[in-house]
């Protein structure tokens, strides 16, 4: 399994990917916006774990764009949202892509991992 | 002199645009914004704009020199003669009067509105801008947390606020950009609801920074006239937007004034002027009372503002730390120490959390643990109460650690009275002795429907006269104090129709909360 995560804290990105090679997951990080959209056009991720609020553009922005090679279907079982700011607002958004949403800090981070690893 | 051109020189930086000429050079800093000072370089006059007159005073013709240290006082002399007829209003000087100026389009919209939202509205409408079909308009206030946005279209307005650190963004993206136009894709990020490209400024007022962005929403590139259409009139509309926006403090300041002059039984303003306000705040003063503050509650509401963004601020590299700890666990030797630093991060998360709890924006009634709310907030209160023992007694029993009682009530309004409770018994018994102790009651009614929170501590107590004040808005025994906790407390239980006494004792300090209760599920 290839995961990819994409989160411009970056204790957090290397953590979680530390933690999901742990796992036996083949996992990468990234921490800008612009930077994974490149990563995702030319490599074939099983899963994106996908930050929001990222220092170039928002996480919308890089689904938006990933949707130039995914259907809508792949999408919302690809990526999985993980945000700090889980207002109203965004969570109606992050609904219309019908992706998973955790938000952080995780409450069980087993669990969250899990999630990320299931197939 | 055919055309005043308020930034001097169309290159220089919007930071000089308050540049006065009247013989010498003025800072901004000094400027008054209620007026606008146009800038004629070689002459001695001054001219003086507010609102709904046009006034051009002959510096000769004042008996003071206006010196760049003594500015604000001279306007303010300049506005008691304005205010009282002393000199004349003038014509407008020609340049503005010469109609299809930009100065003069500007000047006449102006003059037709009381706030920025009519004068947005009306740019929108005006010949210069008839092409575009929205303004997105912000205001942050600077040193406030919110920020205003205003979205017009030709026949809607409507009113929200964006997270400063938002508002941050564009403003800097839009300072950056050299010719201020925009696509869709360059703002896209933040979200504004811009359909579109657009074209956009953004100004450094004196109190406030404003975003100005005017889209056609359309698609195409903006055509070299829109844009120099644009720059043309945006180069003049920082002036407007100071005054309009100085205009609505002012005006808030007044209403805040009259709602604390109303407090003290004083109504008979029908009309307040800058120097009332002062008078007025003197005559209070006189009253004797220690300490005067209307700005204390809005402070208290940026509080919780500020703390929440100090959440999402915090919360992020908090996380970050958390998870690294759990990585850090199979390759480092003393685990011990890694178990204290995960518990000192677990314990950062709690109170970070517990904050944001506590200042709920939006308060409900509703079912919660009000044993676990008072842990928490003696846990918010531990720097200035760990002195002080706390006994908590659920119907006369001490409470042991697991024990639940689920209330129906509103949790943030209690967590602000219980907070502002043991800080006063804290600040009461810092002097005082070594065994300093707190106990709080909780008993249940249930005949009555009552619920009873009794605070008692074993400080000094208040004599009878005193007792008889506490809750009056002002009235404080502390140095640095407002006076203002009590009172807000009392407002805020009535706002949950419970009530907060006062109950005399031999010992300490006694106050009784009665919340109405209701039987909930558990």
């Amino acid at each position: 399994m290839k995961i990819l995560v994409v989160e411009d804290e970056i204790l957090i990105q290397k953590s979680l990917v530390k933690m999901l090679e742990k796992n036996g997951v083949q996992a990468s990080g990234v921490a800008k916006g612009h930077d994974a959209i490149k990563l995702i056009k030319n490599n074939d991720y099983d899963r994106i774990v996908c930050d929001l609020m990222l220092q170039d553009i928002s996480g919308f922005n890089v689904i938006e764009e990933a949707k130039k090679k995914y259907d809508k279907a792949e999408i919302s079982k690809k990526f999985i949202i993980i945000t700090a700011y889980s207002s109203e607002q965004i969570m109606e958004k992050a609904k219309k892509y019908q992706c998973k949403i955790l938000s952080k800090p995780f409450s069980n981070l087993q669990t969250a991992i899990e999630i990320f690893i299931s197939q | 002199m055919e055309n005043i051109h308020p930034t001097g020189h169309k290159e220089s930086s919007l930071d000089n645009r308050y540049k006065v000429y009247c013989g010498e050079p003025i800072e901004p800093k000094y400027l008054n914004s209620n007026f606008i000072i146009s800038e004629e370089q070689d002459s001695a006059d001054l001219i003086i704009i507010p609102k709904g007159g046009y006034y051009r005073i002959k510096l000769d013709q004042l008996n003071f020199k206006i010196k760049e240290h003594n500015l604000s006082t001279a306007l303010d002399k300049i506005s008691a003669l304005i205010n009282h007829s002393k000199i004349e209003k003038s014509t407008p000087h020609k340049a503005i009067k010469k109609s299809g100026s930009v100065f003069s389009k500007l000047y006449a919209l102006f003059e037709r509105v009381d706030d920025i939202k009519e004068f947005c509205s009306l740019l929108l409408e005006a010949d210069f801008y008839k092409e575009f079909k929205c303004i997105h308009f912000y205001t942050h206030k600077k040193g406030f947390g919110r920020v205003n946005k205003y979205y017009l279209t030709k026949s809607n307005i409507s009113e929200s606020n964006i997270p400063t650190s938002e508002f941050n963004k564009l403003f800097t993206s839009i300072k950056k950009s050299k010719n201020g136009s925009f696509g869709q894709s360059s703002l896209k990020s933040y979200d504004f609801e811009i359909i579109g490209t657009c074209l956009a400024k953004s100004y450094t007022l004196l109190d406030y920074n404003v975003v100005f962005l005017i889209s056609k929403e359309d698609f195409l590139p903006q055509r070299n006239q829109d844009i120099e259409t644009f720059n043309n009139y945006a180069a003049y509309l920082p002036y407007y937007f100071n005054l309009l926006l100085e205009k609505k403090d002012f005006e808030l300041q007044i209403e805040r004034n009259k709602l604390a002059l109303k407090t003290f039984g004083i109504e008979n303003h029908k009309k307040i002027q800058k120097e009332e306000i002062i008078s007025n705040i003197e005559a209070i003063k006189n009253k004797s009372f220690n300490l005067f503050d209307v700005n204390h509650i809005e402070r208290i509401g940026l509080l919780g503002e500020l703390l929440n963004t100090l959440k999402h601020e915090l919360s992020n590299p908090l996380f970050g730390l958390q998870l690294s700890t759990e990585i850090l666990q199979d390759n480092i030797e003393d685990k011990e120490m890694l178990s204290e630093v995960k518990m000192a991060i677990a314990r950062c998360q709690d109170i970070l959390s517990n904050f944001s709890q506590l200042y709920l924006v939006e308060s409900k009634q509703m079912n919660f643990d009000i044993i676990k709310l008072i842990f928490e907030v003696i846990t918010l209160t531990k720097s200035r109460s760990k002195h002080i023992t706390k006994n908590i007694f659920l119907n006369n029993t001490p409470v042991t650690n697991d024990e639940k009682l689920i209330i129906k009530s509103n949790k943030t309004i209690l967590a602000q009275v219980f907070f502002n409770l043991i800080i006063n018994s804290s600040q009461a018994l810092d002097s005082n002795k070594s065994l300093a102790v707190i106990d709080v009651h909780f008993n249940i009614d249930k005949k009555k429907k009552i619920f009873n929170i009794k605070f008692s501590d074993n400080g000094p107590g208040l004599n009878g006269e005193i007792a008889n004040k506490i809750f009056s808005p002002f009235f404080t025994t502390k140095k640095d104090g407002t006076g203002l906790g009590l009172s807000i407390c009392r407002n805020l239980l009535h706002k949950i129709n419970s009530e907060i006494n006062y109950i005399k004792s031999d010992n300490g300090a006694t106050f009784l909360l009665r919340l109405p209760y209701e039987n909930t599920c558990s």
